[in-house]
């Protein structure tokens, strides 16, 4: 027991009731976890990462390092929560972390036994990579696995996240970063002007170290200032007040990224803020003093202890020894005092504390013991009493020391501006003797630094920058800001800092508390040669918890520059990383995640297939039907059947992802001969020809059908994996190399819903479908377009066919399309029509030995897929150049071929690699692969299509479809691509 | 120095771990070498280090211009894998996982190798057929691969059952069991020591500014540190290659871009091995520390600035929450970005010339680290003997011109898409 | 976010935008040499510094624009058409 509820502070009197590892405990409104901890007298919190040192409360605010918890349980629970940040709710779970069977009885606290007992601990800075090489398996096999067991703090959820996320963007001209005093006043400024203003804090409540502060010093001045300004801010409609709301990093154009905490309909909203002009006002936190356990429980940073007292009405503890190197935290010892509560010492390293001080604690009783230091923190799993020695002249060493009794043991190192959001804008801080930290010097275009954040620590001094940034900001923006009214009362930011980085003493002393890196790591770490601060920072995992480093940097960095003989501003400092803060990755993905992710796009006739029951399957952005199972049937039964029908009689498939492209323009012909390799300039009107594209290089890029409307319109289709950057490269074209060209290309593909019907009897249902079209082979010839209407419908048909038998490709209004569809099917009834998918218009396209995307990767040639022949001699065309090239031309490239299984009903895997052994085994001569496969109904045999070395003078051959990975070996006869009417009789019958 | 071990750290240990030597040397730069590598990343050092060790060359320097390790070794997501496809990459990266494997012994360091296998997502039959052939390929090559069932993928990764299996279905995926991660950094430190060992001058905060040129022959570099001759200069400086090669007239196949990667906080192991998303840019895995490490796409423009912007972050915090979405409630901790040569194949450079005395190592994409130590042997093999090993044949500047590009992914000369 | 002023639509960040390439180089002839082709496909000079660049209004007027950018810092210094120049260094405002 150390910490107890005394007094009111600003919380609420109603109490409620939460529990901590099972143990119900009581909290009044407004606490914090650790607040609520502290009053309830808990010390240990949980454990550290690496020695499993016990843990308590070292802060009151975001630098947490110490008390880190799981809030909750189950697919709510959130981890690593800092206990310093949440507020406490009724019927709150609160468990600890890292440690087992409990906080105060932890098993793997041997790792601390072992570490203290030896002059260094074995487990210094850089261990892992000097040891459990020997033997090698037992590194893989027991030292790794072991490693990585005892790694980490909070447990993850099993289970989906069930709530939900935010992405909010908004704009503002000026956005302020930090509501403390300075970022109020700068708030309330630039309220005047009119402009938009945003002022966001991490905190519950506005106010920053101001909530340090007694409601009640001086008449309670202050703390009506502060809400008043709260007030005049929340009246004012142009102003936009987040708490709870961490800014965490500065990107690209003055884009602020922030993280609110909600907890309401929506858990966490995540800002993204377009900010015309940025002030940070993100104030200073207070630096531990490193001195041995300084890790011990008990053992807090005194402006953390000061707000525990005045905000929240708890004390740290029942007797107290301050320990300081500065001035802030004396009035940390009036508070405690002139509330009752025992201050037994008061050390400070310095020679010359200012003599009002001194004469505050001879006034109080509270005896000081200057040019002292405290070496070390005593007591089992909390503090109980420290050793004090006297500080030598030189600061080397320390004389004999002396032990007071205690409960709780605050410290202050000295502040750190948090300059993290500052330095996001690009200037690296710079070291500012005077305060013994880092500012930043230079600010970035559009920013101004204030207050505290920028190592002005006095409360008047603070708000008069903060009001002149404000006005700056706004008379950059053509407005006017105004002076505001300043607190009466002043608050004295004099810090007459001695810098004492490193008691010289031995022990464990931490500098990094949560990660347990000791001074004596970083000693280390200089010994072996890790000079610069991103290796020390490396080697010793030093500033890498979740505070980023907030609270050990800089002390580090000073005990790096001790070792080297050089002053801290030439060690330098590393570079600040977002997020600043750890945020939740929920409110970074928002909304946009699962079906939200890359939302589903549907076809016209999309609930037509639902509604018939049709099996979807995913590709690309669609969610296409792959075949129509009836009563009973797989996909293989399904396919097969739906294959065969297309054969036999007459089916209909949807097609409307295709890719669609419109084309007009005086010089449309010429734009499409320059990028299909083949002639469309030649091409009648109402007449359609299948096209490739290559790319620059040589390699082909897209195939597809265009069609020629009138002289100077087409009609291009593309696959629908290139139906976007298809048109992307058109407009390339046209815009950056042949703006001469007079064409315009437009996307339809929304617009037009499609539908292929095929089979024997396709003529037949069309005809019928639609009586005022003749379907003759003489009007309506293979490759011919004509046009129509169907009740208000337009109708595009073109007669081509993917399938190889005869076929169409109908296309219509989107809007129209289920209609034109559903008509199409009433027609073809007495036909027997059938809907056919994804699977069997894979299947007939193999059949016919037509490509797709399986075949054409990207890394393949129109020599490799048999039709180098249709590269236009006559003109030129985008990719001919680079086709040339040698290795694009050489003859083993594999090249497209047929493949029929030996044995008939032995299917060929895609993915298969070709080969000629009997077995496949590492080294074998790999000859090629197969790229899609299916049972062809018309063969009754399994075939493929694939690419093989020297492929097309090798049919005839017998080889191998090899796929290790299931041990599948299958013989296959090289043959043609084209197993079905290579002669086109069917298409053009 | 002495080695490492754990009786060397005991006894540090007990003495207040107050001997502990440099690691590395800090050399003065000499007037001349056999061969200077400019570049102290993980490439540049494994380079000098074999170049020592298997050629004999011990007269070598490593340049950097910072501190060794703090380019891209030191900012990646630190994958190790060979699942490579095509015949120009597999038996390279593969050579690369047999010197993981036995790195730690041979540098007397550990580089904390996990091989805790990558898993390969497939979300549809058509992305498990081009896996498959991926697998088959790499069997045929010797590399270890499996293909694995919805159920078995599941039973590998159980964080994956938490997903809306409606919008993105897991079908199965290619494993590779013995990929995995490595401590990063401590590769490039374990290949600092174990070079300095062998006699190798690390000389830090030596930035190349110019070449010395005798005739058509590049003879040596100017640097902030003073002029540096040698025989034969090999340049290994990811992110920085074209405005280095700019200085001797060379226009690279290269354009510089962004990669992020992220890092959560600590958390109790919960990913087994290492995961990549098929239906989006994401792939993820959990260091030894605990933290989710992941990462996505390039941001997609040319940068020297070692940050990225929030279109990509919320693309792949996003994707990654679509296939895990019990990871939601965690925390990231950090973000930062490393530059990637990306060339215009997506497959590395490693070759003579074009000038007399030089030799390129560049265009690693964001594939460079599990390359590190192969990179390192194959061009210290090409530095010594003044030709390719088999293993980087295929990787010549000249594949461009003469067509015989190794496109992995199949997207063409547009750098951002590999 | 790198915020680009579309010369049809206004300021825009890039996420609207995709990424073209270097603008700097210059199409060849259709009858220039494999060399030349090859310089064009797969060189680049890939400047730290001020960049040419296209970049396509994808998810706006779809217009294709030439940007100068800043590799070091992204600044943007210039927006324009495709077929505009920017104006000389001396006039960029920096």
């Amino acid at each position: 027991m150390s910490g107890f509820r005394h007094g009111a502070g600003r919380v609420g009197e109603k109490e409620l009731q939460f529990s901590f590892d099972g143990r119900m405990l009581a909290a009044r409104e407004g606490d914090t976890i650790a607040s609520a901890l502290m009053a309830n007298g808990i010390e240990v919190v949980g454990r550290s990462f690496k020695y499993h040192r016990a843990r308590g409360i070292t802060s009151c605010g975001p630098e947490e390092t110490g008390a880190l918890v799981t809030i909750g349980s189950g697919a709510c629970s959130e981890p690593n929560a800092r206990a310093t940040m949440h507020q406490v709710t009724s019927g709150m779970e609160v468990s600890s972390q890292n440690c087992w069977p409990s906080p105060k009885l932890d098993l793997l606290s041997i790792n601390n036994v072992v570490g203290s007992i030896l002059p260094g601990s074995p487990f210094s800075a850089g261990f892992y990579y000097k040891t459990f090489m020997w033997p090698a398996k037992l590194w893989y096999s027991f030292y790794e696995p072991s490693i990585r067991r005892a790694a980490g703090m909070g447990k993850v959820p099993t289970e989906a996240d069930p709530d939900v996320y935010d992405r909010v963007n908004s704009f503002t001209d000026v956005a302020i970063i930090g509501g403390g005093s300075a970022g109020l006043a700068a708030a309330l400024s630039a309220a005047n002007s009119g402009l938009r203003v945003l002022l966001m804090d991490e905190h519950d409540e506005f106010g920053g170290q101001l909530l340090n502060e007694p409601r009640n010093l001086k008449d309670g001045q202050l703390e009506q200032w502060r809400l008043d300004t709260i007030a005049a801010l929340h009246a004012a409609d142009n102003v936009t007040l987040l708490c709870k709301t961490v800014c965490w990093g500065r990107f690209d154009g003055n884009t602020l990224a922030a993280h609110e905490v909600v907890d309401g309909k929506v858990r966490h909203n995540y800002h993204k803020i377009q900010a015309k002009k940025i002030i940070i006002a993100t104030g200073a936190i207070e630096r531990p003093l490193v001195f041995a356990n300084n890790d011990k429980p008990g053992v807090m940073l005194a402006s953390g202890a000061r707000k525990m007292l005045n905000h929240y009405g708890v004390a740290a503890g029942n007797k107290l020894v301050v320990f300081t190197n500065n001035d802030s935290a004396y009035q940390v010892a009036f508070d405690y005092h002139d509330q009752g509560v025992q201050v037994s010492a008061l050390v400070d390293s310095r020679q010359k504390p200012p003599a009002a001080l001194l004469k505050g604690c001879m006034e109080r009783g509270i005896p000081v013991h200057v040019q002292c230091v405290v070496t070390k923190a005593k007591g089992w799993h909390g503090v109980r009493k420290v050793a004090i020695a006297d500080l030598a002249a030189n600061g080397q060493g320390v004389g004999q020391t002396r032990i007071i009794e205690c409960d709780a043991l605050l410290h202050s190192g000295g502040w750190t501006p948090q300059v993290q959001m500052a330095a996001h804008g690009g200037t690296p801080p710079v070291y500012d003797n005077q305060i013994a930290a880092f500012v930043v010097d230079k600010q970035a275009e559009d920013t101004w630094s204030v207050a505290a954040a920028e190592g002005e620590f006095g409360l008047h001094e603070g708000i008069d920058q903060a009001v002149m940034a404000a006005k700056a900001a706004c008379q950059e923006l053509d407005s006017d800001a105004n002076d505001i009214v300043k607190p009466s009362h002043d608050l004295i930011g004099d810090l007459h800092i001695e810098p004492l980085w490193r008691v010289p003493s031995k022990g464990k002393q931490l500098v990094d508390i949560q990660h347990d890196v000791t001074a004596a790591d970083v000693v280390q770490s200089h010994l072996e040669g890790f000079v610069s601060v991103e290796h020390m920072k490396r080697y010793t995992t030093l500033g890498m918890a979740n505070d980023q480093g907030r609270t050990s940097n800089v002390n580090a960095l000073a005990i790096m520059a001790q070792c080297q003989g050089q002053s801290i501003a030439e060690t330098g400092t590393t570079r600040f990383r977002s997020p600043i803060a750890p945020v939740s990755m929920g409110g970074i993905g928002g909304r946009e995640i699962g079906a939200h992710f890359k939302p589903l796009r549907r076809t016209p006739m999309q609930e037509w297939h639902e509604r018939q029951g049709a099996v979807f399957v995913e590709t690309g952005l669609f969610r296409r039907a792959q075949y129509y199972p009836l009563a009973g049937e797989g996909i293989n039964e399904a396919y097969v059947r739906e294959t065969a029908h297309v054969r036999s009689k007459v089916a209909m498939c949807d097609v409307s992802t295709l890719g669609k492209i419109e084309i007009v323009g005086p010089d449309a012909a010429e734009l499409l001969d320059r990028v299909y390799i083949n002639m469309f300039s030649s091409l009648p009107v109402n007449k359609a020809r299948y096209g490739l594209m290559l790319r620059e290089d040589g390699h082909i890029f897209d195939d597809g059908t265009t069609s020629r409307l009138a002289e100077d319109r087409y009609f291009m289709t593309t696959t629908t994996a290139k139906a976007g950057p298809a048109l992307a490269h058109l407009e390339r074209c046209l815009e950056i190399d042949w703006p001469e060209l007079r064409v315009r290309v437009s996307s339809i593909s929304e617009r037009w819903a499609a539908m292929a019907i095929a089979g024997p009897d396709a003529r037949a249902t069309l005809q019928k479908a639609f009586a005022d079209i003749d379907f003759s082979n003489e009007s309506f010839p293979f490759m011919g377009v004509v046009h129509g209407q169907h009740h208000g419908a337009t109708l595009r048909i073109l007669r081509l066919s993917f399938s190889g038998e005869m076929a169409y490709e109908v296309y219509t209004e989107a809007d129209h399309g289920e209609a034109v569809w559903q008509h199409i099917m009433d027609s073809g009834e007495e036909f027997d029509i059938i809907p056919y998918g994804l699977e069997a218009l894979g299947a007939l396209r193999i059949e016919k030995g037509h490509v797709t995307g399986a075949e054409l990767d990207g890394r393949v040639t129109v020599g490799d897929v048999n039709m180098a022949g249709m590269a236009s001699k006559k003109k030129w065309f985008i990719g001919k150049n680079l086709m040339q090239r040698e290795g694009l031309q050489d003859d083993a490239r594999p090249k497209l071929v047929g493949l029929k299984a030996v044995n008939p009903s032995e299917a060929i895997q895609t993915g298969s690699i070709l080969v000629t052994e009997t077995q496949a085994k590492a080294g074998v001569d790999k000859q090629g692969w197969v790229s899609s496969m299916t049972y062809s109904p018309e063969l009754n045999n399994y075939i493929a299509l694939g690419f093989l070395a020297n492929g097309p003078s090798r049919h005839g051959e017998r080889i191998y479809a090899a796929y290790p990975l299931k041990g599948i070996h299958v013989e296959v006869e090289v043959v043609s691509n084209h197993f079905v009417d290579p002669t086109n009789d069917r298409v053009k019958g | 120095m002495g080695n490492y071990n754990a009786l060397n750290i005991a006894w540090q240990a007990l003495t207040g771990n107050k001997n502990w030597q440099r690691a590395w040397r800090d050399p003065e730069p000499k007037s001349h070498y056999e061969a200077i590598v400019v570049g102290g990343g993980g490439h540049g050092l494994a380079t000098a280090y074999y170049l020592a060790k298997i050629h004999g060359i011990t007269k070598v320097a490593v340049l950097e211009k910072g501190w060794i390790g703090g380019g891209n070794v030191g900012r990646n997501t630190t994958i190790v894998r060979s699942n490579y496809m095509l015949d120009g990459n597999a038996p390279f990266y593969e050579h690369g996982m047999d010197l993981w494997r036995d790195m730690a012994l041979d540098l007397n360091y550990n580089a904390m190798f996990s091989p805790r296998g990558v898993l390969n997502l497939a979300h549809t039959k058509s992305q498990y057929d081009v896996f498959a052939r991926r697998g088959n390929s790499m069997r045929l090559n010797g590399i270890k691969a499996e293909i694995l069932s919805r159920d078995e993928v599941l039973q590998r990764e159980p964080t994956l059952a938490a997903a809306n299996s409606e919008r993105f279905p897991i079908f199965g995926g290619l494993l590779q069991p013995d990929a995995g991660n490595a401590r990063h950094d401590a590769v490039a430190w374990g290949y600092a020591r174990a070079a300095d060992q062998l006699g190798v001058d690390i000389i830090q905060n030596c930035e190349v500014v110019d070449f010395i040129h005798q005739g058509e022959k590049v003879v040596g570099v100017k640097t902030s540190r003073g002029d540096i001759r040698a025989d034969k200069i090999g340049l290994a400086v990811a992110g920085n290659s074209s405005r280095l090669a700019s200085k001797l007239g060379i226009r690279l196949p290269v354009e510089s871009h962004v990669l992020q990667a992220f890092v959560t906080e600590p958390y109790k192991p919960v990913i087994n091995g290492v995961v990549t998303f098929g239906a989006g840019h994401f792939y993820i895995s959990q260091s030894d520390k605990g933290g989710l490490v992941f990462g996505g796409d390039i941001d997609g423009y040319n940068t020297y600035a070692q940050r990225g912007n929030l279109p990509v972050f919320e693309d792949v915090i996003s994707g990654g929450l679509s296939i895990m979405p019990s990871l939601s409630r965690l925390k990231l901790l950090r973000n930062w970005g490393g530059i990637m040569d990306m060339s215009m194949d997506g497959s590395p450079i490693i070759d003579v010339g074009p000038i007399d005395g030089l030799y390129l190592n560049t265009g690693w994409c964001y594939g460079g680290f599990k390359a590190t130590p192969a990179s390192g042997w194959c061009f210290a093999h090409t530095m010594a003997n003044d030709k390719a090993h088999a293993l980087n044949e295929a990787y010549t500047l000249d594949r461009f011109a003469k067509g015989y590009t190794i496109d992995e992914k199949g997207a063409g000369p547009y750098p951002k898409a590999h | 976010m790198i915020r680009i002023n579309c010369p049809h639509c206004g300021e825009r960040e890039h996420a609207e935008f995709t990424y073209g390439e270097d603008a700097s180089r210059l199409l060849p002839a259709n009858d220039a040499n494999l060399e030349t082709w090859n310089e064009y496909v797969f060189e680049r000079d890939n400047v730290a510094g001020e960049h040419l660049e296209y970049w396509h209004h994808a998810l706006g007027c779809r217009s294709w624009l030439k940007v100068q950018r800043n590799t070091l810092t992204h600044d943007i210094s210039w927006v324009g058409f495709p077929h505009d120049t920017p104006p000389a260094q001396g006039e960029v405002k920096s």
